[in-house]
C-alpha cells in the first residue's frame, strides 16, 4: 500500500466529483435550452419576414386583376 | 515541417483552460484521495496506479480540449504546463496539503508535465492524416505512458520507492488504455464546445 488509507480524504473526493458532474450538466442543459429559444426565435423571425415580403405581391396581384375587371 | 503556433487570444484561452483545470483538479482531489481509491479500493499495485487513472488522464482531457479549441499549434502544450504551473502556485499559496508522494506541490511536477505535453503535442500536430478522434486517442496514450514512466524512474524512486518489474505490464497496460479513453472523452467534449464558440464568434 503506497501511503495511509485516508477513506474521509475519498469521500470527500466523491462528493466533489458528483458536485462539479452536476454542475456540468445543469451548464450543459441551460446552454443547450438557451441555443434552442434562439433557433425557434430566429426560425419565427424569419417566417414572419417571409410572410411581410410576400403582401406587396399580393397586393399588386389583387390591384391588376381590380384593373382588368373596370 | 512548418508549426502554426498559437499567439494572443487563443494562447489566453488554453493558458485559462489549463488554470480552470488545475482548480477543479485541486478541488475535487484531496491528499490521500487518490491513493486510497487505487490501493485500498481497486486494489492495484503501485506506485503509479493514481498517475495512470487519474492524473494522467485528466491532463489528457484538458490538453487536447485546448489543442483541439485552437486553430495552431501548441495548445497542448501551453494548457499543460500553465496546469502544472497554477496548480504548484496555489497549492503552495494557500497552503492545501498535497501528496508528498506525487510531488504534486513542487516544481516537480512541473518537470514531470513538460515531456507529457510535447508527447501530446507531437502526435497532435504530426497525426494531421489521422481522423480527429484516433489522432486524440493516440495522443492520450502516448502521453499518459510518457508522464507514468518520467514518474517511475525520475519521481518514484525519490518519493516512495521503484516500481516492480511484475506491477509494470498491468499498470501500463491501464495507462493505455485510460490515454485512450481520455483522448477519446476529450474528442467527444471538445466537438459541442467549438460549435458554441464558433456560434458565439458569429454573433
Amino acid at each position: 500500500m503506497c501511503g495511509p488509507a485516508d477513506f474521509e480524504a475519498l469521500h470527500t473526493c466523491m462528493t466533489r466529483v458528483a458536485e462539479l458532474s452536476a454542475a456540468g450538466v445543469t451548464t450543459y442543459a441551460v446552454c443547450k435550452t438557451a441555443s434552442l429559444c434562439r433557433q425557434l426565435r430566429t426560425k419565427r423571425e424569419e417566417q414572419e419576414e417571409t410572410a411581410l415580403r410576400n403582401v406587396p405581391a399580393a397586393l399588386a396581384e389583387e390591384d391588376s386583376s381590380g384593373h382588368s375587371n373596370t | 515541417m512548418k508549426l502554426d503556433v498559437i499567439r494572443g487570444k487563443e494562447a489566453a484561452t488554453c493558458a485559462a483552460i489549463g488554470v480552470a483545470g488545475a482548480l477543479i483538479f485541486l478541488f475535487a482531489f484531496p491528499k490521500g484521495a487518490i491513493s486510497t481509491l487505487m490501493h485500498e479500493v481497486l486494489d492495484l499495485p503501485g506506485p503509479g496506479a493514481g498517475i495512470a487513472l487519474i492524473v494522467g488522464p485528466f491532463l489528457i482531457i484538458v490538453a487536447l480540449i485546448s489543442s483541439l479549441l485552437s486553430r495552431g499549434d501548441g495548445g497542448a502544450v501551453i494548457a499543460s504546463l500553465t496546469f502544472a504551473v497554477a496548480y504548484v502556485l496555489v497549492a503552495s499559496l494557500l497552503g492545501i496539503p498535497t501528496n508528498p508522494k506525487g510531488a504534486f506541490g513542487s516544481p516537480v511536477f512541473i518537470a514531470a508535465v513538460a515531456p507529457f505535453s510535447i508527447a501530446a503535442e507531437a502526435v497532435m500536430v504530426l497525426g494531421k492524416a489521422l481522423k480527429t478522434a484516433w489522432r486524440c486517442m493516440a495522443s492520450g496514450a502516448l502521453a499518459n505512458a510518457v508522464l507514468l514512466v518520467f514518474y517511475w524512474i525520475v519521481i518514484f524512486p525519490r518519493t516512495y520507492r521503484w516500481i516492480d518489474w511484475g506491477d509494470v505490464p498491468l499498470l501500463m497496460g491501464l495507462c493505455l488504455a485510460c490515454g485512450l479513453a481520455s483522448g477519446y472523452i476529450a474528442c467527444a467534449i471538445s466537438k459541442p464546445l467549438s460549435r458554441a464558440l464558433a456560434l458565439k464568434e458569429k454573433e
